[in-house]
């Protein structure tokens, strides 16, 4: 379980986030929405250990976070990027193995080798792994990226829960991506994988979370199951905009269309 | 690998033979053995002895440490700068060496005449050195904040502290004389001349060790080519890796500087063509760096003190004239391999 306390946080002076309590389970896909400006990706980083809070606690499966010697941290949790750029010409496959950096020593090169791969296979990439990183498309370095964070939490060299963080890891992507990317999320946290998606979709959060979080200048306006928190009255109040939730005519989840 | 090794045993071999008196191989190892206290392995005459022991062998040592020390330092950099583009000299280090020796040169002249002038000269490396070292403590601290460090403030303020030294060295020149103009001048451009066995066994551990230990932060520095965040993230140590790699820049290049000036070009250019030899992976490159840059620098001057015998061309011309075209050369290739 990744948890977080009574999270505050001030820059210069504003308030950033107000008394946060919320928790990330293994084994689901829990989303955060808001409008831009509510803090979602302040509460991401501190969630990862990037920030410290000014006030409150962050627990990973009930160790302070702050407190995580760093090589620890970074075997049972992972954060993807909005986008990355990198200057130098590196493979696919060698940004990927970039992820095994916190395994040195722990695991076997040829080990670190396989679960490469196989994060690559993951995320549809595989063709992609003599590239150079620089040559490929937005979609396709996303791809080989989110196998790098699933590569860094892969292995058997430890037991507790790890936790994926996605920071709006569909932004710039085409909507094929943008699904790509996150049924390979869903699909981890189906193997015991906690996911944690900062998402500007609503209708994406409905398709793929079981937890849904809305946040608001700072404070959580609610969280619960998607289908509780994604309610008209409440979208309406976070996100400033009318809209009609409906029932999604292909699967059993909220669809929501704007009517203004 | 194995091809930079075999260049490194080639360079030291032409380097060691070459010049007004020649020294065919074997008496190379002849003339080793000799001095090692070996049985000698063939035949050589006391000038070869004298010539190779007491002047080609110590500059030949200096430009494989000096060309080891820059090429490692500037893999480094740019690793830290996450900028193909980036060089020691940036964060000052150069320049702030230059401007010591520059002061002490030129001012020293008026002021500390009534020291003798092998303790003047003796001063000069020292200076130097400590000129690098505060210089890129100045950009260091400047680009710091809360116990972190910004590197594109640290690259701001690098330009910044480079164009007022720059202007105080332009000044120094304007006030030197015909002498101090002409030592300032040799230090500006470079020289591996005048290298004592003293000053090279003072020297050695400064300039390798660093360059050794900065080899050892290939991993961090692979992290950071994705970005400072997405390195933390990945469970390496950032700030420290930063710290550690500006000082042991500071400490290897400064004393670099120290003893055979400013050589231009070798730091920016030798990491960008091991990485094309060997890929962008530090954990590889900066090992083919070191040691393709010892091979260069040594052939470099090997060129500097044979190409106008008697005369001596600075090598800092040398490498620059050299590294500047080769330099556009990639820059246009790369470009146009972007745009493919």
């Amino acid at each position: 379980m990744l948890t977080a306390h009574n999270i505050s946080f001030a820059r210069r002076g504003t308030p950033i986030l107000t008394d946060v309590t919320t928790e990330v389970k293994p084994g689901a896909v829990t989303a955060l929405i808001g409008p831009n400006g509510a803090g979602k990706s302040t509460l991401l980083h501190i969630l990862s250990g990037a920030i410290q809070p000014d006030h409150g606690t962050v627990l990973l499966n009930g160790l302070r976070l702050a407190a995580l010697p760093r090589k620890a941290l970074a075997r049972q949790r992972a954060v993807l990027p909005q986008s990355s750029t990198i200057s130098f010409p590196f493979t696919a496959l060698q940004v990927v193995l970039m992820g095994r950096g916190a395994h040195a020593g722990v695991t076997t090169r040829t080990e670190d080798m396989a679960i490469a791969q196989e994060a690559l296979r993951m995320t549809g990439a595989e063709a992609l792994a003599d590239r150079p990183f620089t040559s490929l498309s937005g979609g396709e370095q996303q791809r080989v990226q989110l196998a790098r964070v699933i590569a860094q939490i892969s292995g058997a060299d430890q037991d507790e829960p790890r936790f994926l963080l996605l920071d709006e890891p569909t932004n710039h992507l085409d909507l094929s991506h943008q699904l790509k990317i996150l049924r390979v999320a869903r699909a981890l946290s189906r193997r015991g994988v906690g996911v944690f998606a900062v998402l500007h979709d609503p209708n994406l959060a409905a398709m793929f979370a079981d937890t849904v979080i809305i946040m608001t200048k700072g404070h959580v306006l609610t969280q619960g199951p998607t289908h509780a928190v994604l309610r008209a009255e409440i979208i309406e109040e976070a996100l400033g905009v009318r809209v009609i939730v409906q029932r999604h005519p292909a699967f059993d989840v909220p669809h929501i269309v704007p009517v203004e | 690998m194995l091809m930079l090794g075999f260049l490194l045993v080639a360079s030291f071999i032409f380097s060691a033979g070459l010049g007004a008196v020649q020294i065919p191989p074997s008496a190379i190892l002849s003339v080793l053995c000799g001095a090692l206290g070996l049985p000698p392995l063939g035949q050589h005459t006391a000038l070869q002895a004298t010539v190779l022991i007491s002047i080609r062998l110590p500059r030949i040592l200096l430009g494989l440490m000096v060309g080891a020390s820059l090429s490692a330092a500037g893999a480094a950099t740019q690793g830290m700068f996450r900028n193909p583009l980036a060089d020691p000299g940036l964060i000052g280090i150069s320049s702030g060496a230059a401007l010591a020796a520059g002061l002490l040169i030129v001012l020293g002249d008026r002021f500390l005449a009534h020291l003798p002038s092998d303790y003047r000269a003796a001063m000069l490396p020292v200076a130097a050195f400590l000129g690098g070292i505060v210089t890129t403590g100045i950009v260091y601290r400047l680009a710091s904040r809360d116990g972190r460090t910004h590197v594109t403030t640290m690259l701001l303020a690098g330009v910044a502290l480079n164009a007022g030294i720059g202007a105080a060295l332009g000044l120094l020149i304007f006030l030197s004389n015909d002498q101090s103009l002409r030592d300032l001048n040799f230090w500006l451009l470079g020289s591996l001349s005048g290298v004592t066995w003293p000053n090279l066994l003072v020297a050695a551990p400064l300039l390798i060790l660093p360059a050794l230990l900065l080899l050892r932060l290939a991993g961090p520095l692979n992290g950071l080519l994705l970005g400072e965040t997405e390195a933390f993230h990945l469970g390496f140590a950032v700030e420290n890796t930063k710290r550690a790699v500006t000082v042991l820049t500071a400490l290897t290049v400064g004393t670099a500087v120290a003893l055979t000036g400013v050589i231009g070009f070798v730091s920016l250019v030798v990491p960008h063509i091991a990485r094309q030899l060997v890929g962008p992976d530090h954990r590889v490159m900066m090992p083919a760096a070191l040691l393709l840059g010892a091979s260069l620098l040594t052939l470099a001057d090997l060129l500097a003190r044979t190409l106008a015998l008697p005369q001596e061309i600075p090598i800092g011309i040398l490498t620059s004239a050299v590294g500047a075209p080769f330099f556009l050369i990639q820059l246009l290739r790369h470009r146009a391999a972007a745009q493919s």
